[in-house]
């Protein structure tokens, strides 16, 4: 066996290189798919839609395409209006069924694809900012691959583990004095660092191709001959190169941050000659940076980490507006052409010295110190941390309660009433008179303007509420950011008036995590903007101006309901009610997400409790009528035109339509 | 005992190696809290005469000790005139008008709003809103004390006497303390720091078979481990406190003054509802104490990990990802209300504002035990479990001639 073998066995099997690279890859995999989101949420969910659009005017945005993307929302606007109208004149018997359904065909035809749209047209907004180097296309997988420029902390260990023994093993045991003297000793310097280059090459080219792969199967990676700009993270940035070359040229540079990192791992085990200095060193060298420095002064050091994040490289200048003083703030400095050859160049000669220095090293001294014997195997004690970081309490088994969202919240002989003065909400005991705080942490909102409940929900006897939080404490555009928005649902027992947090969440992205950009994308973006919520066990449903949004409360994955939220929003525990764009009574099952449409029931309004529907029909002139939660046993209730309906207890109230007063009808009725 | 303590510590730690990553850690450091005060503060613009730097501490002679009527009533008066004129954004942006402070009207606007009117409305009202808290929180006492909620009574009650009497009576410059206290890069330093020293600790011995030979001896096994853990934990902890000092030294020093200290901790905003009711001053010992305990903690388990190890390798990788899992999930988990994740987690003590800025509790046997309290009481205990497990694991000094024959005599007796 020659030389060059002796020394890839001892690096692959009894360094454990092999163990380490499978590992990483194993690791690196894994990570990538449990971390993994779409960054475009609405593109994912309505990819049909959004395809249909995009086969139209894929590509550069030309004359026609915008013309057409403007007359299709005119178009749009002028059915949604036309849907309205066409509702309320065959409800008041304007015109006839048969008329209806021909021009609802149509309309429908129109609006079939307005989710997919909505996507399309604000990609449509920000290609008109620049449209000479802008396309259309499906962006959530390259903004997968291309817009992170987080550090891959795997691979950054991975190469700590592979490269580090590569020489200080030798040191430790004297034995590359020996190895000097054997026929091929001289050149096992050299040996080793081909092995450890190609060994890091591979892991680092294993690992983009893994991440192509991946976001190609995922979202699929189309197009790749459009501009780099095409994407928002590249916005602005002034290199003139495709996506795929984009994609190319990072996976090059981040293969040379690898390989960068290993020479100088190496570089500082010769001359150290320990395990710890070679890794405090290795790991300093990128950790300090990469959370002490700003992006802007990372891209302009010859260290690995700039190569071994790579992607900003590519994009474009940041520019801020300071909010005291109003002056523009560069953020980061889009790193030129020239720059980046220069820092590449720099490194390149560093690289080559440090080879140099290394084999010459190896080659011709002949070593001496004090006796250090064998080193023996390691014993591999990998530390896993498996923190709950839910911030989700345990929680009991919910109870059956019906849900109205324009109905008042039965608490158990409490009123929620907010004061007047400063908007906060109390529990007033009906029976008693006596008040108290409906946050029962006394610091809750006395000191920040930015502390708030949102909403509430009753399921005896808990009250859940929402709060929603804001913190800071830089209030200077710059680097760091220290905002934090975040949401709670809060469970408060109204017998004991104990109370638990069983969901928070961060909502926005204006944080930094010791300098490191913390993204939160616009997954919870929704949260900011709920009105309402309702629970079950397994979910929370979040009530927003554009649709319900369910929240697996173990899993936190997130699904947009399509529901239009206009109108009451009724929830018994298992199935939503609500009314349809048609005003058609709906139900849909949220643990088998099955659509069950009443067709016989259109109303205005409608509300339910544990037995009955109550609704206000549409088709007779306003009438109140009640049936069973099937639809069945319709009845007469009240034949006095009204135009909304709540229910408690005991009452259900109506708004008279002629008289615009409420009127209560005892249940028994 | 001593005198094998101070040998490791000299053998282990007094090394030059050490004393130049020392050397260089405190300068990065130092370097990164200058840059931390040209990114956050606006009064980083020199000392020309109409800088904000040098505006500030002109009025600060006018506005600085007591808040009084008086000085409100000044301040508003200049101020006032300044918000109104400016109010509809067509005031003139002439950089050089004679009769600014800064030489522009909305400059000097911001200026005295920033730097004057917003803390000082702060400080003045902060007894309005403490005494809030404190009503709120003895009714909450009496409520839950009807309802038999024992742990939720006393915990109020805590809080009542916590927030009851709170008051910030006078104005002083805050800025440079709110950035030292949200400081958290030499942190990371000193773990590193620690993570490099103490991972030698016992590979170092092993990695060239002298642990064999120290088994031989009369002060070996057992006695050794014990004087390598306290030489480890004198190192680390010292290195905690001299970051501590160089952050204190080094944000009063960039900042231009320590100007402050003698404020209540809440009168930093970010601290509004602090755990304790101490000055800054004496919540910048308290912080190095509490971080010292946080990083004696962590290297504790550090060299529990490397005592597996028979060379630095594995350990100090294992070590680097459990030191990055902890800081990671602690950063990302300070700003929820899950006080358990913040008391396990001892990065919490390391950044100690994630414990002593909010005042959170958990119950222990019906009563209420503050956060830091639980944090360092369990940091202390999983130090010490470390330790025992050390010691547990640690072999005897067996082939010691003298113990053999103490141990033969025992058997024949």
């Amino acid at each position: 066996m020659s030389g060059f073998m002796y020394e890839v066995k001892k690096i692959m099997l009894w360094q454990r290189g092999l163990f380490y690279i499978a590992l990483v890859l194993l690791f690196g995999t894994v990570w990538l798919a449990l971390s993994d989101n779409p960054v475009d949420i609405a593109m994912e969910q309505y990819k049909n839609e959004y395809e249909w659009y995009l086969e139209k005017v894929n590509g550069y945005c030309t004359e026609e395409s915008s013309l057409y993307l403007e007359q299709e929302a005119e178009r749009i606007a002028k059915a949604k209006e036309r849907q309205n109208s066409l509702l309320e004149n065959y409800y008041d018997g304007k015109i006839s069924e048969s008329e209806y359904k021909k021009e609802s065909r149509e309309i429908e035809k129109v609006l079939e694809h307005q989710n997919g749209f909505e996507v399309i047209y604000q990609q449509y907004l920000y290609i008109c900012e620049n449209a000479g180097n802008r396309c259309f296309l499906q962006t959530n997988g390259w903004m997968g691959l291309l817009g992170k420029g987080t550090l891959n902390f795997i691979l950054f260990l991975g190469i700590l583990l592979i490269v580090t023994p590569v020489f200080c093993s030798e040191y430790s045991c004297q034995m590359d004095t020996l190895i000097l003297t054997a026929r091929e000793g001289r050149k096992s310097a050299l040996y080793k660092l081909l092995i450890i280059t190609t060994v890091v090459l591979f892991l680092s080219l294993c690992i983009s191709l893994i991440e192509y792969g991946f976001y190609r199967f995922k979202y699929g990676l189309p197009d790749g001959d459009y501009p780099i700009q095409s994407i928002r993270y590249f916005a602005d940035s002034s290199k003139g190169m495709s996506l795929l070359e984009g994609y190319v040229s990072i996976g090059l540079l981040r293969m040379f941050g690898g390989v960068f990192l290993t020479i100088l791992l190496i570089f500082i085990s010769v001359l150290a000659k320990k395990y710890a200095v070679t890794l405090l060193t290795g790991a300093v060298s990128v950790i300090i940076p990469y959370i002490g420095l700003s992006k802007t002064s990372i891209y302009r050091l010859p260290l690995p980490l700039p190569f071994l994040l790579g992607t900003d490289f590519f994009a474009g200048d940041i520019v801020m507006s300071d909010a005291l003083t109003g002056d523009e703030k560069i953020i980061f400095a889009e790193v030129g052409t020239v720059t980046l050859l220069t820092l590449l160049f720099v490194s390149v000669l560093l690289c080559t010295l440090a080879v140099v220095w290394i084999v010459r090293r190896n080659s011709n001294r002949w070593l001496m110190k004090s006796g250090q014997k064998k080193r023996g195997a390691a014993f591999a004690v990998m530390f896993g941390l498996a923190l709950a970081v839910t911030g989700c309490a345990g929680r009991e088994k919910t109870g059956s309660v019906v849900y109205n969202s324009s109905a008042g919240y039965d608490c158990m002989g409490y009123e929620i009433i907010q004061d007047a003065g400063d908007f906060d909400y109390s529990l007033k005991n009906t029976s008693t008179g006596e008040t108290y705080p409906l946050a029962r942490s006394p610091m809750f909102g006395v000191f920040s303007d930015e502390e708030e409940i949102r909403a509430f929900y009753v399921c005896p006897p808990y009250l859940y509420y929402t709060t929603s939080v804001m913190e800071s404490y830089v209030n200077r555009v710059g680097n760091y950011n220290s905002n934090i928005t975040k949401v709670s649902v809060v469970e408060l027992n109204l017998n004991t008036f104990e109370e638990k947090t069983i969901f928070e969440q961060m909502t926005n992205s204006g944080r930094s995590l010791l300098g490191i950009d913390y993204e939160t994308g616009d997954k919870w973006k929704f949260l900011d903007f709920h009105h309402a919520f309702f629970l079950n066990d397994d979910n929370l449903f979040f009530i927003g101006d554009d649709g319900i949004t369910k929240v697996n409360r173990y899993t936190r994955k997130t699904v947009k309901l399509e529901i239009p939220t206009n109108g009451n929003i009724s929830f018994d525990g298992e199935s939503i009610f609500y009314k349809n764009e048609q005003g058609v009574l709906t139900r849909y099952d949220v643990s088998s997400n099955e659509t069950y449409t009443y067709e016989n029931i259109v109303a205005y309004d409608f509300c339910m409790d544990e037995q009955s529907i109550y609704y206000i029909s549409r088709t007779d002139d306003g009438c109140l009528y009640s049936c069973g939660k099937d639809g069945n046993n319709k009845e007469l209730i009240s034949h006095i035109p009204a135009m909304s309906v709540t229910c408690d207890t005991g009452n259900i109230y109506v708004l008279s339509k002629e008289s615009g007063e409420e009127i209560a009808l005892p249940k028994s009725h | 005992m001593t005198r094998l303590i101070k040998y490791e510590f000299y053998k282990l730690f007094c090394k030059r190696s050490i004393l130049v990553v020392l050397i260089l850690f405190s300068v990065i450091n130092l370097f990164k809290i200058n840059s931390e005060f040209h990114s956050y503060s606006y009064l980083a613009d020199g000392n020309e005469s109409r800088s904000w730097n040098s505006v500030y501490w002109q009025l600060y002679e006018d506005y600085s000790g007591e808040i009084t009527a008086e000085k409100i009533n000044h301040l508003l008066s200049i101020y006032q005139p300044l918000a109104d004129a400016t109010a509809d954004m067509t005031a003139s942006t002439a950089k050089d008008n004679p009769d600014m402070m800064t030489g522009n009207i909305y400059s000097d606007r911001n200026i005295l709003d920033k730097y004057y009117v917003e803390p000082m409305e702060y400080f003045y009202h902060y007894r309005t809103y403490a005494l809030q808290v404190a009503e709120r929180a003895k009714e909450n006492a009496a409520v839950y004390k009807e309802r038999g909620q024992t742990y939720e009574a006393r915990k109020n009650s805590v809080i009542y006497n916590l927030y009851s009497g709170r008051s910030i009576k006078a104005f002083a410059y805050e800025e440079m303390y709110n950035y030292y206290l949200n400081y958290d890069f030499s942190g990371i330093l000193v773990l590193f720091l620690c993570l490099y020293g103490v991972v030698s600790t016992f590979v170092c011995e092993k990695e060239t078979q002298m642990d064999m030979l120290l088994l031989t001896n009369p002060g070996g096994g057992k006695k050794t481990t014990f004087a390598k853990i306290a030489a480890a934990s004198l190192f680390v902890i010292s290195v905690a406190i001299w970051f501590s000092v160089v952050d204190y030294t080094g944000f009063a020093y960039f900042f231009g003054t320590a100007e402050g200290g003698n404020l209540p901790l809440y009168a930093v905003r970010n601290f509004s509802t602090a755990a304790v009711n101490c000055n800054l001053w004496q919540y910048a010992i308290l912080s190095a104490v509490i971080r010292a305990v946080g990083v004696w903690t962590m290297s504790m388990v550090f060299l529990l990990i490397s005592l597996f190890g028979h060379s630095a390798l594995v350990p100090f990788v294992a070590d680097f990802g459990a030191a990055l899992c902890f800081i990671i999930t602690g950063a990302s988990q300070s700003c929820f209300s899950n006080v358990w994740l913040k008391i396990i987690n001892p990065y919490s003590l390391l950044a100690n504002r994630i414990l002593f800025g909010k005042t959170e509790f958990i119950g222990f046997a019906g009563y209420p035990v503050q956060s830091f309290q639980a944090a360092i009481i369990f940091a202390i205990a999983v130090g010490v479990v470390s330790i025992t497990a050390m010691m547990i694991l640690s072999k005897r000094n067996s082939y010691c001639r003298e113990r053999r024959i103490k141990c033969l005599d025992l058997c024949t007796k």
